[in-house]
């Protein structure tokens, strides 16, 4: 479905396309009504052909209406117009969370922590209200957030990921169009539906992320990945970030647990914790962390205990030194013998 | 003797069919080939028609490949296959490199055996005495290896959300390796070659059951009705085989099955 720029829809004007690749389904408009600028959104057709995902379409953005918070972004209504059905939402002036971060890449810096520590309680304050709205997100990623210019975060796409199509994808020359599952938990790679734990997780992947400037888990493959996140244990963020203050730590690493009942039980306490993460007992969070089982892809069961470049490779070069020096050893001793 | 049936159904809501079945020997095929019969299901992937495109290319060149190729079979269908997979690269990149691709299950029957060859994850089962159904085929999919890595369980493979990413695919580079069965073929056997469109919704006992108790087309039409009431929103093909004799025409006179250990220690008999 494609629409052109000045098309009129009802009471929306299109602008333009928005969003990448030939088959857009998102638009910039102008509500004429309401004088203001919207997103609208076109559900992929094939997604709402049958019964059951239609009705499970209208339930969600029944919920998405409900939902009312200045950190999420405003679901205006379901709007029907000659045969076509979209979404309307609030346009929010900015830039993903994604590129966001990309931008701060090349500034690392001590402010660092207290902006994540900003961005992820605005997230975790939209979440918590979803979730008291019996509303989880379940596909919390940085490119689901917008960032305003005014610091202001607004999570996207609440419940709505139905509607983004599953259609068929390959790997092959195109695999960036596959998505990444770094931000799954590992109750959901294994097939569960998840719950508001599961959002813990990923706002627990994201607060990593900002601060480390780096992913926990990282792979050739969204397989390897995907392995990771539900046989291994995180690399605490110092690992990658030795300035990182130890209960900021503690309480990223807390979320990111791999079985939900170990993680922070709620939005709530993960607000709470944040701020006030000075009176944080880092003590008992790091035994509870320790106590986990599980390798750590960077640094192997070492992880936690002695930071010293151990490798596979380094490990069978010093075998082999040892081998030879054993030889070297015995050969010695042989050649003695038989001066004798 | 082979009874069969096939039918494609573009579903309900799919605005294309982008699958693709055939069989073989075409007519035009000369007798004493020695290949038997062979039965193919392609499911098209691409935007704006490319997917039909290369599920149609795809099964058009390997049954004409197939027959016209090497003698021995399971070559044959290899080499079918790498030739049918260079043609849609071939095109794709001829296209701008427009993403066309496509999955593929070949079957093909040649008296007591039968070779199974496919890449992606259209299917190839085997039902024999009526209930007992196995999967010829290897799904090429996220899943599936998701399930042989021990992070996913099968039985939740089928709604997960990651289903439809699959992991190798027809089109997608020059060179590509199916994977190959080869198996022994009793009278009585009934094959199911099918896409995604099919077993998804559709439970594997339900296709045995159903496959066992009507004659092929009537079963495929069955079978497609069931996963569209099921509210599958994709195409859906499926090819069901029946052979109730073996054809006496080996004509490869296969010699009787001889085991590694067999051929290396041969010698020990004669003593």
């Amino acid at each position: 479905m494609q629409f052109e720029d000045g098309q009129k829809l009802g009471r929306y004007t299109i602008e333009h396309a928005l969003g990448h690749g030939g088959m857009s389904n998102v638009y910039l408009a102008h509500d004429d009504q309401e004088d203001r600028k919207v997103v609208l959104k076109f559900p992929h057709e094939e997604m709402l052909g049958d019964v059951a995902s239609y009705e499970r379409f209208t339930r969600e953005v029944k919920i998405g209406q409900l939902l009312k918070h200045n950190n999420i972004q405003n679901l205006y209504e379901l709007a029907r117009v000659n045969n076509n059905e979209f979404l309307v939402l609030e346009y929010v002036d900015g830039i993903t969370l994604r590129e966001y971060l990309r931008l701060r890449e090349k500034t690392k810096g001590s402010d660092d922590f207290k902006d994540a520590v900003d961005v992820g309680l605005q997230i975790a304050h939209a979440l918590s209200y979803a979730h008291e709205n019996h509303v989880a997100h379940r596909d919390l990623k940085p490119e689901n957030v917008i960032m305003k210019p005014d610091g202001t975060a607004k999570v996207m796409d609440f419940g709505i990921a139905s509607i983004q199509g599953a259609r068929r994808v390959t790997w092959g020359p195109m695999t960036a169009q596959v998505g990444t599952p770094d931000y799954m938990s590992p109750e959901q790679i294994q097939g569960g539906r998840g719950d508001s734990r599961t959002d813990v997780y990923a706002l627990g992947m994201m607060l990593y992320e900002f601060i480390a400037h780096h992913l926990p888990y990282d792979g050739d493959n969204a397989l390897a990945v995907m392995n990771q996140h539900v046989t291994m244990k995180a690399p605490p963020v110092h690992f990658y970030r030795e300035d990182v203050p130890a209960p900021l730590e503690e309480i990223i690493m807390k979320a990111l647990r791999r079985n939900p009942q170990d993680r922070w039980q709620s939005m709530k306490e993960l607000i709470s914790a944040l701020e006030n993460w000075d009176s944080v007992d880092v003590a008992a969070l790091r035994v509870d962390r320790e106590q986990e089982r599980g390798e750590s892809p960077a640094l192997g069961k070492l992880a936690h205990k002695v930071r010293l470049p151990i490798t596979t490779g380094n490990l069978v070069v010093l075998l082999v030194i040892i081998v030879i020096l054993l030889l070297l050893v015995i050969l010695s001793q042989v050649a003695g013998h038989k001066v004798h | 003797m082979i009874d069969h049936g096939g039918i494609s159904d573009q579903g309900p809501i799919r605005k294309r069919n982008e699958d693709c079945i055939g069989q073989g020997p075409a007519d035009n095929i000369e007798p004493g080939h020695h290949k038997g019969r062979l039965f193919v299901v392609c499911d098209g992937v691409g935007g704006s028609g490319a997917g039909d495109v290369a599920s149609k290319e795809a099964v058009k060149v390997v049954l004409e490949e197939y027959y016209t190729g090497r003698r021995k079979p399971d070559r044959a269908l290899l080499d079918a296959i790498s030739t049918a997979n260079l043609r849609v690269y071939d095109i794709s990149m001829k296209a701008d490199r427009m993403r066309m691709e496509t999955t593929i299950a070949a079957l093909a029957i040649v008296g007591h055996k039968v070779f199974v060859a496919n890449i992606g994850d259209t299917r190839a089962y085997r039902v024999r005495n009526k209930t007992q159904i196995e999967m010829l085929s290897t799904d090429h999919s996220e899943v599936a290896e998701m399930v042989k890595m021990r992070i996913l369980r099968p039985e939740n493979a089928r709604n997960h959300p990651r289903r439809h990413i699959i992991t190798r695919s027809m089109g997608s580079f020059p060179m590509i390796t199916p994977a190959m069965r080869t198996d022994q073929v009793i009278p009585g056997d009934t094959f199911v070659l099918c896409t995604d469109g099919l077993w998804e919704p559709v439970l594997d006992e339900e296709i045995a059951e159903i496959v066992t108790s009507v004659p092929p087309t009537e079963a495929c039409r069955t079978l497609i009705d069931l996963a569209i009431s099921r509210g599958t929103n994709d195409n859906v093909s499926v090819q069901v085989v029946t052979v109730n004799q073996l054809d006496k025409e080996t004509g490869l006179h296969l010699p009787a099955e001889i085991s590694l250990w067999g051929r290396l220690f041969g010698g020990a008999n004669k003593k």
